[in-house]
């Protein structure tokens, strides 16, 4: 049973979150490192840490009572995610989903939340996002997977790709056109879609690592509810973009966590030769303690409720730096192992991990640009082709 | 320290600052001027956001002055804020002045300005510690140098002193010294890098080349971005350093803004074209100070070494600051 309550003050509760980390080093034991071989087994092992995580109180802790939390702030559960790193273990996948649309359903579709968050937060449920398109990635606006509104709500025609968890996923919250393909990002919609209705047709794609890290999506006449929706009808853009920034904050806050703990299994493999490497090591340090920092500013700010705007941007690029910079490091510095040994297979799936950190969610150029035109002030690029 | 209390403060510091860096070296008396201002007192109400204004605009409008000098003394418990102090010289050791075995005290140090101090506080080895004299000014003699940035004000002083002439400063920690000094030049090298990326993106806004700003082309829009970024990331960490781990998180931060500045003049320069590598211009004189504060109580990649080796010794890496703290708390 949990024995922290989020109005405990700070100290006390990391106190208490260590003794019981330490207390179940017995359970905690299995989880050092995602499952390298598939995304299916590691979702069926991390389901257990979940559970026990929820049960006893920890991942409720920074949410509302009425979706299944304990109370508190966003910033308690970035506690949680900073210490489970700082003892040597994996934060469940799944929680990276939560952080990403939990929020954005608190805020927009309470109800939702209401019935889903807790099984999510448990293990009991898995959620995917089926926002990118085969011509609509990075440029996310022009995506064309339609919902069209009728009397009884909306069907969706379309696909998506790029699906993290897709093909094991029970629900995926989409981005859809409602509007014209002309209406651009004014007339896009979320919704929260059952993934087994009639219909929706997934295939697993396999990732350069060797696991089914993502998927594709086939919509043909899916008829959904009209509580289904998110948001608005045409207002999915803002809704994405409240989303994205909790997955430029926390999911980078959640990463810091694991890189910081991948530089800790980075010392430990050099072992005596450490010191000899102390200006590589420095070096990744110094892009660690960059992100951490920035993004533990971001996710004090969304605690307050404040919008960060365009210079979340910042985050997203250190996240991406951050990822290359450790994984890189160990690729290059434990080389031999690299290549040869099987107890290095976590480190070479997070190598291509770390390849796609500076893609996903909007690419590392993406990023600059919005920098560059958004908070700097430079001109827009001149378009062609349009 | 709420927003408008700051924005005021930041005026008043940038308007002295600007001030001082038009009329040029030697004209006025920063650091009187700022006793004036009532900086003492600032100081104690806000001992961090006072460091982090003042030297962020003393970097951005270029001025060289004591101000240093004033924050160090502090945090050896100096009650004469006016002492001067020998800062180490650059390179692999933290201290370049030593007590010998028969007392004499060997100085070899840098001074901010010809330095009109009367006295002055010299961190020296001692056996396997660091302790802190106190010699007359008298005592040290001018060495003729040539820097990166002659502007800086730097002054190379050696000396020998016979140990009637120099007494120990009781209690006091160069350590901590040292991280005072180091946090208020990471703030100095912000205040650089802010002001390089400024005047650049400005540059590249108005300047047209191909029938185009310059501005619009990505490959300009990401080198700025990318400074823009470290620029960022060397603000959170200044701003991460916990009063219970200020060694620490000052070096951390200290090499995080000597990184950013010297990649952020890098790309500055380059954006800028032939007219930023001009004497006329002033970039090179901002790339010249960003060397120079660099250099001074630790190069980044001198701190980068140590962060490395103390993470091998320890056999793991510090976290540096804790998670978030919530609204409520």
């Amino acid at each position: 049973m949990s024995t922290a309550a989020p109005s405990a003050g700070r100290t006390e509760l990391v106190e208490q979150l260590d003794a019981w980390i330490t207390g179940h080093a017995d359970l905690l034991e299995a989880h050092r490192e995602h499952d390298p071989r598939s995304v299916e087994q590691t979702a069926e092992n991390e389901r257990e840490l979940q559970r026990l995580l929820f049960e006893d109180g920890w991942t409720r802790w920074g949410w509302p009572e009425d979706c299944g939390g304990l109370g508190g702030d966003a910033t308690n559960r970035a506690v949680l995610y900073d210490r489970m790193g700082a003892h040597g273990y994996v934060l469940p996948e799944l929680l990276g989903v939560v952080e990403t649309l939990g929020p954005m359903l608190i805020e927009f579709a309470r109800p939702i939340a209401q019935a889903h968050l807790a099984a999510l937060l448990r293990g009991d449920e898995m959620w995917c996002q089926g926002f990118s398109e085969p011509n609509a990635g990075s440029d996310l606006a022009s995506l064309r997977c339609k919902a069209t509104q009728d009397d009884d709500g909306f069907v969706v025609n379309g696909q998506k790709i790029w699906v993290s968890l897709g093909h094991v996923a029970q629900w995926c919250v989409l981005l859809a056109r409602t509007g014209s393909q002309e209406s651009a990002h004014r007339g896009i919609s979320m919704f929260m879609v059952d993934m087994s209705l009639p219909g929706i047709e997934v295939r697993p794609i396999r990732y350069a690592n060797g696991r089914n890290e993502l998927s594709e999506l086939f919509f043909s006449d899916v008829r959904l509810p009209p509580e289904a929706l998110i948001g608005e009808a045409g207002a999915g853009w803002n809704v994405a973009m409240y989303l994205l920034q909790w997955e430029r904050g926390m999911y980078a806050w959640q990463r810091q966590a694991w890189l910081h703990k991948r530089l800790d299994d980075l010392v430990v493999g050099l072992g005596s030769d450490a010191g000899a490497q102390a200006d590589r090591l420095g070096d990744v340090y110094l892009d660690l303690a960059s992100l951490r920092a920035t993004c533990a500013r971001t996710v004090a700010a969304l605690a307050r409720g404040e919008s960060p705007g365009p210079e979340i941007s910042v985050d997203k690029l250190l996240l991406g730096a951050g990822e290359q910079s450790v994984i890189d490091a160990a690729i290059e510095l434990l080389d031999a192992d690299m290549a040869l040994s099987p107890e290095a297979a976590g480190w070479r799936s997070d190598y291509f991990y770390a390849r796609a950190a500076t893609i996903y969610g909007g690419a590392a150029e993406i990023q600059r640009g919005i920098i560059a035109q958004r908070v700097l002030g430079l001109p827009r690029e001149v378009r062609s082709g349009r | 320290m709420d927003a408008e209390t700051r924005e005021m403060y930041r005026k008043t510091l940038g308007g002295l600052m600007r001030r001082v860096g038009a009329e040029g070296a030697g004209e006025s008396d920063v650091v009187a001027e700022l006793r004036e201002l009532g900086w003492d007192e600032l100081t104690v109400e806000e001992p961090t956001e006072s460091v982090a204004l003042l030297f962020e605009e003393q970097g951005a409008a270029l001025v060289a002055s004591r101000a240093l000098d004033m924050v160090v003394a502090a945090a050896l418990g100096l009650d004469d804020r006016s002492v001067g102090i020998a800062y180490p010289e650059p390179g692999p050791t933290n201290v370049t002045s030593a007590i010998n075995d028969d007392g004499r005290l060997t100085i070899a140090g840098l001074l901010l300005g010809a330095s009109e101090a009367a006295e002055i506080a010299v961190p020296a080895q001692a056996g396997t510690g660091v302790v802190v004299a106190i010699v007359s000014r008298g005592a040290l003699s001018v060495v003729e140098m040539e820097g990166f940035d002659d502007a800086a004000g730097f002054t190379r002083v050696t000396g020998v002193v016979e140990a009637r002439h120099y007494r120990l400063l009781d209690g006091a920690a160069w350590a901590v010294a040292v991280a005072a000094g180091r946090r208020a030049l990471a703030h100095e090298l912000v205040g650089l890098a802010s002001h390089m990326i400024d005047r650049a993106a400005g540059y590249v806004i108005e300047r047209e080349q191909f029938g185009r700003p310059l501005g619009t082309f990505q490959a300009v829009q990401h080198r700025l971005a990318d400074a823009y970024t470290g620029l960022v990331a060397a603000r959170s960490v200044l701003a991460a350093i916990e009063p219970d781990d200020v060694l620490f998180g000052s070096l951390v931060a200290k090499a995080v803004a000597g990184r950013a500045a010297i990649r952020a003049a890098h790309s500055c320069t380059q954006v800028t074209g032939a007219i930023g590598c001009t004497w006329e211009y002033e970039l090179h004189r901002y790339l010249r100070r960003t060397h120079a504060l660099d250099a001074l109580l630790g190069s980044w990649r001198a701190l980068r070494k140590a962060i490395g080796q103390q993470m091998a010794e320890d056999g793991h890496a510090a976290r540096l600051g804790s998670a978030p703290e919530g609204p409520a708390a």
